[in-house]
């Protein structure tokens, strides 16, 4: 496998490069929304982004890539099974950047009987699916927009309790499928369900840039990576070294940056302002704004943050009609306005 | 003046053997080529062109994942016993092509998973492209899809007579024989797909700044916004001039680069004012039809890059024939580059679309393409079940041997139990009885030493493969008449129900249009869509006043049907009107001739099979909106009766 496109090497689109280094610090914020035409780097992005993650402790061999640290009654069956008898193998690797195409099926996605298994053995086994493959990386859908409605079903579901419960051909599993949901479209094309829409943490827009220098070097830079991957990927190792060293030591820091009582009373003023349902909105400003603080260094979330964090993570709930106008950063940003906080 | 294009179906069809050329250079990035046109003996000779590089590997709608990605050989296990393994085509095409015919009927979910894998696989795994796409000019094609983002090249088949084709190419086998002979000369023993191989410096070729610059302003012009077109730009200009045996990348090169991948993905044209007539008259007349201030609105992005890339108007002249590029001209001041590649451009347009590029502009970014549109079903008209996608519904047995491919194994076990024992009896009982399709028989002998450990014994009879529902889907075409007679009305009441049924439509996630008619013709002022905000936002705008061409709203709407009907969909008209008609067809101001075109009409959307509803937005029920509703075999209601609330009931049919 050629190594993809370096991360630190994607000119501009700087909220979807930031937003999904804070969807990588904090796997709890819910996944990034990413709207935008074709051709914008998306995918490109998050291809780069694979490479990029720190590299996680798995169980050898364990098809859900199970972390060994963790509570023995949190691993999937074969991992309990093996641990115990003997200390289970360990092994570090990239963190999993899972595609789901449009046009899989529901099998492939919660995993299934595995037939091979069924035929030639006459044994009941199940397949592990996307899902299993997905826990504790990234799970990538492009055109999210267009998903079939039968397969979104499954994806809320399991993405709000991070567990995959698969009931089906006699089997009967359940298997941690805890992962960052990336979803990218056009709205243009199709709106998201609602429902889906709010699961996102955070949402960007990204377009293409109408700068001609820019697009430029885009291209040039494209184009001298498609030349030689091998010498190009070398050439920006150190900076996206640098970019993971910043996770990674944001990862460690996160617990310990603090957001105090008026700082978080900025953040419920602002969700109140803008009407936001629930309070799912506020907590992933606040979880954004952490991840964000965390990232840049920060030990406090101060309104700085707020600000530059506020259009990312409440853009996306304030359609509530499906007849409203959506140009919901401008009211995000209006109300920030009205509130005194600097963007 | 000199008409840009009348030289073009033979300069296009020499472009379109040059991208042949061209993916022979560099057969490892520009692999991947979309042709666009109807069947023939142009195509054929193109397809054969591309094929002397690449083998090709056909895909068809019947073409499963399985065949696809590589799986499992179900029948051939179950034979064997043992596990059996296909390669799919996309590892098999490795070194070859994928052929997509008819690609613009192709299933939305194949599309999507032969893009995923060819960005997911590294470029020397990746297969070849050749998409042919055969929509016709008012389809929305495969051109605005994932996949046709992916290829790099995108190649118009002109309509040429034989003679031009035979003529063009003789000229090539000549040139191909001269050249073969030389590299013969050169190298001995390799044979024509090594040619990459041999001159491995493509990517060596080089490439000025000013040139990239002028390709990058002129993909903004074009509103061409992926930077995957630009790159495939950069690199077809390389392979080009590669071609040529060139070092660095000449401005016929980019030329040439520029009308196989920038053009024809050109969104709009934003034209020096007084360069070229015809687009820019299709554009005012377009602008012209419209509400300014619905076009100002729509087009914020697209307008602002007009205004600001205004400002360049070298005026052309006269537009001279660009597809000959001056050989001996090799130093172009870089005044005249961006002319260059503007004239190239437009040169390799065809007519049609040169003039539809202005409504382009508005409709494409507007109306959901094919990308979106076939979210669900393309591939399964209105058969519900047996659809290989959807929400399970239930197992029966197989019934085609394509069938087997989703064999559902408990199923099939339980239908295989009751049977073991006499199955297991079967020494005693004497071959026959169930040995009918003894060819999927896990146990190729059925008299095994009676201390082996049972086996099931599965027969075909007892295969059962689940199904799946899968509900095709619904657009509803809103035929909405804004004439004089309407507005006084109740053309507000229509609106506002109108705006209750797509409340309605986007819970079901139906797609909506829209057709008005007023004035003297009827439009298309929303292609289907699923975005709702605009559909609003085209009612909002929708203007009041003028004659009431009923027939043409009505041709229009059988029109759209008829094209949602070859889409796979299942289209829902709703018309509001008064039913008053006073422009024919031919926009004669005759009211008798007006009545009879409309009855003429309908009796064609009679014919079109869809569901039709008929709303009389008339004060009181009339008689010849009713005479007209049951023409066309529609539901009539008037519209005091229903009141809008009941309205979305009725037309989803719940009613």
């Amino acid at each position: 496998m050629s190594s993809p496109f370096p991360f630190s090497a994607i000119v501009g689109q700087e909220d979807m490069k930031l937003a999904l280094q804070m969807a990588a610090v904090d796997s709890s914020l819910g996944g990034v929304l990413v709207f935008g035409d074709r051709g914008t780097g998306k995918t490109t992005a998050m291809r780069a982004l694979a490479s990029l993650l720190p590299k996680i402790r798995v169980v050898e061999g364990c098809a859900f890539a199970c972390d060994p640290e963790d509570d023995p009654a949190k691993l999937c069956p074969a991992c309990q099974a093996a641990v115990a008898g003997a200390p289970l193998e360990v092994t570090w690797r990239g963190a999993s950047v899972v595609d789901l195409p449009l046009g899989a099926t529901e099998d492939r996605i919660v995993g299934a009987l595995d037939i091979e298994k069924a035929l030639a053995q006459g044994i009941k086994a199940y397949e592990p699916g996307l899902l299993a493959a997905a826990n504790r990386g990234f799970l990538y859908i492009d055109e999210v927009n267009l998903l079939e409605d039968h397969l979104v079903d499954v994806l809320l579901d399991v993405s709000v309790s991070g567990i995959n419960v698969v009931e089906r051909d006699g089997l009967s599993i359940r298997h941690a499928a805890r992962f960052i949901l990336v979803g990218s479209g056009n709205p243009e094309e199709g709106e998201l369900r609602p429902q889906l829409l709010d699961r996102f943490g955070l949402s960007v827009d990204v377009s293409t840039p109408a700068d001609v220098d820019q697009r430029m070097s885009i291209v040039r830079l494209r184009d001298e990576y498609e030349t030689d991957a091998a010498g190009f990927c070398q050439r920006y190792a150190l900076k996206d070294q640098r970019i993971r060293e910043r996770i990674e030591s944001a990862r460690a820091t996160l617990a310990d940056t603090i957001v105090d009582d008026a700082t978080l009373r900025r953040m419920s003023e602002l969700c109140l302002a803008l009407g936001t349902d629930g309070l799912r909105g506020e907590l992933t400003l606040l979880r954004a704004c952490r991840a964000f603080a965390a990232l840049e260094g920060d030990d406090y979330v101060n309104e700085v943050h707020i600000g530059r964090i506020a259009a990312m993570a409440l853009a996306h709930r304030l359609r509530r009609d499906p007849l409203d106008e959506s140009g919901s950063s401008v009211r995000v940003q209006r109300a920030m306005d009205t509130l005194g906080l600097a963007a | 003046m000199t008409s840009p294009t009348r030289d073009a179906p033979r300069l296009q069809l020499r472009l379109a053997f040059t991208a042949m050329d061209i993916v022979a250079v560099d057969f490892r990035r520009l692999r991947g080529v979309l042709l666009r046109g109807r069947t023939g003996p142009v195509r054929d000779a193109l397809q054969a062109a591309f094929e002397m590089h690449l083998k090709l590997y056909r895909v068809s709608s019947a073409t499963t994942q399985e065949q696809l990605h590589g799986g499992i050989d179900t029948a051939r296990t179950l034979a064997t016993a043992s596990v059996v393994r296909q390669d799919g085509l996309i590892t098999r095409a490795r070194e070859g092509a994928l052929l997509l015919a008819s690609a613009e009927r192709l299933p939305a979910a194949l599309i999507h998973s032969i893009s995923a894998a060819v960005d997911a696989l590294p470029s020397n795994e990746t297969p070849g492209l050749l998409v042919l796409d055969e929509s016709l000019d008012d389809e929305s094609g495969i051109a605005d899809t994932v996949l046709a983002e992916r290829l790099p090249l995108h190649v118009f088949v002109p309509d040429v007579t034989l003679e031009e084709l035979e003529t063009l190419l003789a000229e090539r086998r000549e040139s191909e024989a001269v050249r073969r002979a030389e590299r013969q000369a050169v190298c001995d023993g390799h044979d024509y797909p090594a040619q990459a191989e041999e001159r491995p410096d493509v990517a060596a070729v080089r490439l000025e700044d000013n040139v990239l610059e002028e390709m990058t302003r002129l993909a903004m012009r074009l509103g061409v916004d992926s930077s995957q077109a630009l790159l495939a730009c950069v690199q077809a200009a390389r392979a080009h001039a590669h071609l040529h045996h060139r070092q660095i990348v000449e401005p016929e090169d980019a030329a040439v680069a520029v009308q196989l991948t920038l053009a024809p993905r050109a969104r709009f044209l934003d034209q020096p004012a007084d360069a070229e007539q015809a687009p820019d008259d299709a554009r005012d007349r377009q602008e012209a039809d419209r509400p300014e201030d619905e076009v100002e609105r729509e087009e914020p992005a697209e307008q602002s890059s007009t205004d600001a890339a205004q400002e360049p108007p070298e005026a052309l002249p006269e537009p001279p024939d660009p597809g000959k590029p001056d050989e001996d001209d090799d130093r172009v001041s870089a005044q005249e580059l961006p002319d260059r590649l503007i004239e190239a451009a437009l040169a390799v347009l065809p007519e049609r679309l040169l003039a539809g590029l202005a409504q382009a502009a508005a409709t494409r970014r507007k109306g959901e393409q094919f990308g979106g549109a076939s979210a669900s079903g393309r591939d399964d008209d209105s058969s519900v079940l047996n659809a290989h996608r959807g929400r399970p519904a239930g197992v029966s047995r197989p019934r085609s041997r394509s069938d087997v491919h989703k064999v559902n194994v408990l199923e099939t076990l339980k239908a295989a139990i009751p049977y073991q024992r006499l199955r297991s009896g079967h020494d005693r009982a004497g071959p026959g009885l169930f040995e009918r399709d003894s060819r999927l028989d896990p146990r190729q002998s059925p008299r095994q030493p009676p201390q082996q450990p049972a086996r099931l014994e599965i027969r075909h009879a007892d295969l059962r493969v689940t199904r799946f529902r899968h509900s095709p889907r619904t657009t509803t075409v809103f035929v909405v008449d804004a004439s004089g007679s309407a507005a006084m009305n109740r053309l507000a009441e229509a609106k506002g129900a109108v705006e209750l049924l797509l409340g309605e439509c986007y819970v079901r996630r139906d797609r909506v249009a829209l057709v008005t008619f007023r004035g003297e013709q009827a439009s298309l002022d929303l292609s289907p869509t699923r975005s709702l905000t605009r559909a609003r936002r085209a009612l909002q705008s929708l203007p009041g006043g003028g004659g009431t061409p009923l027939a043409a709203g009505f041709g229009l709407a059988a029109e759209l049907i008829g094209q949602l009907h070859r889409a796979g969909e299942v289209p829902v008209c709703v018309f509001m009107t008064d039913g008053k008609a006073n422009i024919a067809l031919d926009g004669a101001r005759s009211r008798e001739k007006a009545l009879a075109d409309a009855d003429q009409q309908a009796a064609r959307l009679a014919r079109s099979g869809a569901r039709l509803i008929f709303i009389d937005t008339s004060p009181r029920p009339q008689a010849p909106a009713c005479a007209l509703a049951a023409r066309m075999q529609a539901r009539y209601l008037p519209l005091p009766r229903t009141g809008a609330r009941g309205l979305p009931d009725i037309v989803t049919g719940r009613v």
